[in-house]
């Protein structure tokens, strides 16, 4: 039994629920079509931060790229973004990719765990993306990998979620 | 008694000092020659020891942080002091997962990581005096049996 699984939802109700699962076909909706396509990703650096937050999307999956230190200093902001993001988008999964990542501490677990537990509780799902080898062990000693599924390539985990890399 | 090398800093208990801290000490430890996971596990103690103190120790009041590291051998001794509101309940404290602060959605896991990642962690608080962690670790050692630590 997992660590995490004990914890109650304690975030409270889940964000308003939109249909969970645009296509690509369906460009009707408020999105912009930009969003969309191949090499279509809505990226939005954010400069200034010692932590760089590049966010795409690939069919109803939004993928967080991080690279640099995320520490507590940067996890608000962090956070703040990814959740614009998800809610803009409506989308309900959401996949971390920390392969650029050079540092990280409990902050940093801590925005992972939140978005899990409040995408966890609309149906939705998270996956872990290129985690850095020494980072590896503070995944262990949290218990986050026993309840966050990784995968080494992005790819991956998109075909897990059954979208087009 | 064999003198060892140290050094010392005392900054601001702001959130952004915090990259400051980790770079301060793994600059100084880079002299044992450590792995780089093991000065990641320097910079990630580092990293929940002062950040414990800006957000706990200070949580409504801005103080310094002492920060003060000591090379002997192959050993690290590391301390983190805060002079703030320190900790009534230490051993609940040390729980996997106890956070006092879920407002922050912060993981609960600080202390466990920190546990985890040295050789020995010893804390001493008194309400209304403060906290002081110190850290011991060995560093530089596990180049040899790399492979298979625990």
């Amino acid at each position: 039994m997992s660590k995490w699984g004990e914890i109650p939802l304690v975030l409270g109700c889940c964000r308003k629920v939109r249909r969970p699962a645009r296509t690509q076909e369906d460009k009707t909706s408020d999105c912009r079509q930009s969003d969309y396509g191949a090499s279509g990703a809505a990226i939005r650096g954010v400069s200034g931060m010692k932590v760089k937050l590049e966010t795409a999307r690939r069919g109803s999956v939004v993928i967080a790229s991080l690279s640099g230190e995320l520490d507590d200093h940067e996890a608000n902001t962090v956070r703040t973004l990814i959740d614009k993001e998800l809610e803009r988008t409506g989308a309900l999964r959401l996949i971390f990719d920390l392969a650029e990542l050079t540092f990280m501490d409990s902050s940093g677990l801590g925005v992972i765990l939140g978005r899990y537990r409040n995408l966890k509780s609309c149906g939705g799902e998270v996956a872990i993306v290129g985690v850095p080898a020494t980072m590896a062990r503070l995944f262990d000693i949290s218990g986050l990998r026993k309840i966050i599924v990784m995968y080494k390539r992005r790819e991956d985990a998109l075909f897990a979620m059954k979208e087009e890399a | 008694m064999k003198r060892g090398n140290e050094m010392s800093v005392t900054f601001t208990a702001l959130s952004e000092n915090e990259a400051f801290a980790r770079v301060a000490v793994a600059a100084f430890v880079a002299q044992l020659n450590p792995t780089l996971e093991e000065l990641n596990e320097v910079k990630t103690i580092v990293s929940e020891a002062v950040t414990n103190s800006i957000i706990h120790g200070y949580p409504d009041l801005l103080g310094d942080v002492f920060l003060r590291c000591k090379i002997l051998g192959d050993t690290m001794e590391l301390s983190v002091e805060d002079h703030g509101v320190g900790i009534e309940d230490i051993e609940t404290v040390r729980q996997p997962l106890f956070t006092s602060r879920p407002d922050l959605e912060r993981s609960g896991m600080g202390f466990t990581i920190m546990e985890s990642f040295v050789d020995s962690l010893e804390v001493t608080t008194a309400v209304g005096e403060g906290t002081r962690l110190r850290f011991v670790k060995r560093l530089g050692a596990r180049r040899v049996a790399a492979g298979n630590e625990v």
